[in-house]
């Protein structure tokens, strides 16, 4: 039977995680199979250490982790999954809003022969204008960039093949990312409703103030999702279009100078904007191939994009 | 560790040293009388066969010293991280390569480090400089606390200690060594300043120079960069390029709304310079935005390397596992280590 490995990453939740140690607990007591908890404490300085300290004597599952300051929370689930030691991950919210009831439905999903199951917050129990309708906004984008149907990429209650997640590379806010990214590198990913709690205490961590970087990043995420094998389809083919671009500007420029109504405007706009597409089109050659250098250049164990393939003994 | 000992101080040789044999003397008596064991390592910055042998000349003999010689000159900095990558103590302290400080203050230093900081830097007060040097030196270092955020009164000061997590986890290649406590706190460590005695000063009086200027200035961008970036270049390229976009098409969309309307008395685009600013902001935001593209790309394919985050320690549960449990998944739970190597002690 696969070992359980719960990972929660915690930052200032000394409020939340007693409660729902106590109630996770539980529900592992009920899932028939060895398990334990990794509680990352992201550098928490509202006494959450003590909190977690005082279930940690009384238990026989909690391992706790405590990063050096507040890094986040991709690197917190980055050290989570580091540490943690079953086949199976599941990862859930510190502030009591997932429910580990739903942990059984998510492994029974894994057992079907899914590498992720994410978990879809259904009923929300946010404020609508802050939480949800962003959220929905950038769910029907990602679903858009990575070709994914799924309704909740930012669900933190998920499960995972330990085996699968570690090879996807994990840095800098991509924890959201990791269903796009699992799906570029062709594993299987399934969705399945959880429950969703207010809030019992203490306040959400999140503002609208990450909006910019979600939009970089989702640009990256496109890149990667479609590219990161081959960069030089990339950006060889905007290469390609402004080089197309460029002949027809020039073209257009040497035939409207025998026009007479646009002679003057012609002799300078055209040009110069057939130069600006000439000198694009060079330059993302050169951008493409020296992606080129600097990924073939890596040892392919160290890349996450290698795609996964499935092991099957057969036997007649 | 094999070899390992207490303490290994790190100097960057760049010169003759004439006061070497001093200062190795004098610093082992300070960490003997605190019982602790210690090695020297000296990096030789390309001294040359005929320096190297003077140098040797002036060892005291016994001394536990390991040299590390450069075939040609890398400067102080480099100098300084080849020795601490070299360093095999529990504690690693930076010195001076002239008397330029008390010897005895290395005690402070130590105290520091073994009340939980993980990284001390030195603090000379009060300076015996020229008032012209002092002036430069604190502008510097209130131009880089407010850069950083790390309020640190003496980034340059010789003497620093720190433990060996710190350069297992932060130092990283290039000029940047002086720069370690600003990187060390980013990671989470916990870093402090002692005040030391400033002695004397070697070097030029007056201002430093224009060239000295720029490489610091280049250092600071380097290192603004990679404390902010690292793991997000697109973040840093990507705003720059499309802001520089933005402002292009501003400018062209304007022309162009001029052309069309005649607001001004010169309306074809032609005739104007605004149009090749506009083409080439443009041209520029694109590059520099691909150019994002390209670091991300490289950060992706090496992410692996890039762990950008730091465990202070990691504590088992409290309780032993259950028979049953243990029975139904032999060794999986039975592997506890309570520390690894390099981690501070729990609670």
């Amino acid at each position: 039977m696969a070992t359980l490995s719960v990972i929660i990453p915690v930052f200032n939740e000394r409020g939340s995680i007693g409660p729902l140690l106590v109630e996770l607990e539980a529900a592992l007591d009920r899932v028939a199979r060895p398990s334990e908890i990794v509680v990352v404490d992201d550098g928490s300085t509202d006494g959450t250490a003590e909190a977690l300290e005082r279930h940690r004597l009384g238990s026989r599952r909690l391992r706790v982790l405590r990063l050096r300051r507040n890094f986040g929370q991709t690197s917190a689930l980055a050290a989570g999954f580091q540490a943690a030691r079953g086949d199976v991950f599941v990862t859930m919210d510190g502030d009591g809003q997932n429910d580990p009831a739903d942990i059984a439905g998510l492994l029974a999903d894994l057992e079907q022969g899914y590498d992720l199951v994410s978990g879809w917050r259904r009923h929300r129990a946010d404020s609508f204008l802050y939480r949800r309708l962003p959220s929905q906004a950038a769910n029907r984008v990602l679903a858009e960039i990575t070709g994914l149907q799924l309704h909740d990429f930012g669900c933190t209650l998920k499960a995972y093949r330990a085996s699968f997640i570690r090879r996807v590379t994990l840095y800098a806010d991509m924890h959201r990312f990791i269903p796009g990214l699992a799906a570029a590198v062709g594993a299987r990913v399934g969705e399945r409703e959880v429950a969703h709690h207010p809030r019992r205490e203490g306040h959400s961590k999140y503002g609208l103030g990450r909006t910019y970087k979600l939009l970089t990043d989702m640009v990256v995420l496109r890149m990667l999702v479609r590219f990161a094998g081959q960069p030089l389809h990339y950006f060889g083919l905007l290469s390609i279009g402004t080089f197309g671009l460029a002949l027809a500007l020039t073209f257009l420029a040497f035939v409207d100078t025998t026009s007479v109504r646009l002679v003057n405007y012609s002799t300078v706009v055209m040009p110069s904007v057939a130069v600006l597409a000439f000198c694009l089109s060079f330059f993302f050659l050169m951008m493409g191939l020296m992606c080129e250098l600097a990924l073939r250049t890596t040892r392919p164990r160290d890349v996450g994009y290698a795609p996964m393939a499935r092991h099957e003994e057969w036997r007649t | 560790m094999k070899g390992g000992v207490d303490v290994t101080c790190v100097l960057a040789l760049t010169d003759d040293c004439p006061e070497l044999e001093d200062i190795v003397r004098q610093y082992s008596a300070e960490l003997a009388e605190r019982r602790l064991s210690f090695e020297f390592v000296l990096v030789l910055d390309g001294l040359g066969e005929a320096r190297t042998a003077r140098l040797k000349s002036r060892l005291p003999a016994g001394a536990p010293v390991r040299l590390l010689h450069f075939n040609q000159s890398f400067g102080e900095e480099r100098a300084l991280t080849a020795g601490y990558r070299e360093a095999r103590g529990r504690f690693v302290v930076s010195l001076p390569s002239y008397m330029q400080l008390d010897p005895g203050d290395v005690h402070p230093v130590l105290d520091a480090l073994d009340q939980d900081y993980d990284l001390v830097a030195g603090w000379r007060v009060p300076r015996v400089d020229p008032w012209i040097n002092r002036l430069q030196s604190w502008a510097y270092n209130r131009v880089m606390s407010a850069l950083t955020g790390v309020q640190l009164h003496d980034l340059n000061c010789g003497l620093t200690g720190l433990r060996r997590a710190v350069i297992d986890e932060v130092l990283v290649e290039g000029n940047v060594s002086r720069f370690l406590p600003v990187l060390a706190h980013r990671r989470g460590f916990r870093v402090g300043e002692v005040r030391v005695r400033h002695l004397r000063e070697r070097g030029r009086r007056g201002f430093f120079g224009i060239g000295v200027y720029v490489r610091r200035l280049l250092d600071v961008v380097a290192l603004m960069f990679l404390t902010r970036f690292t793991t997000k270049p697109l973040r840093f390229f990507g705003v720059a390029g499309g802001l520089l976009v933005l402002a292009g098409l501003a400018l062209c969309g304007y022309l162009l709304l001029d052309y069309a309307y005649g607001w001004s008395l010169q309306t074809n685009p032609s005739n104007r310079a605004s149009l090749l600013i506009g083409v080439a902001a443009i041209n520029l935001g694109v590059m520099v935005f691909s150019m994002g593209l390209v670091a991300e790309i490289i950060i992706f394919t090496n992410a692996r390397n890039v762990r950008d985050y730091t465990v202070e320690r990691e504590l088992p549960p409290g309780l032993p596992p259950e028979d049953e449990a243990r029975r139904e998944a032999p060794g999986s739970e039975e592997t506890e280590e309570v520390e690894g190597p390099g981690r501070r002690g729990g609670a």
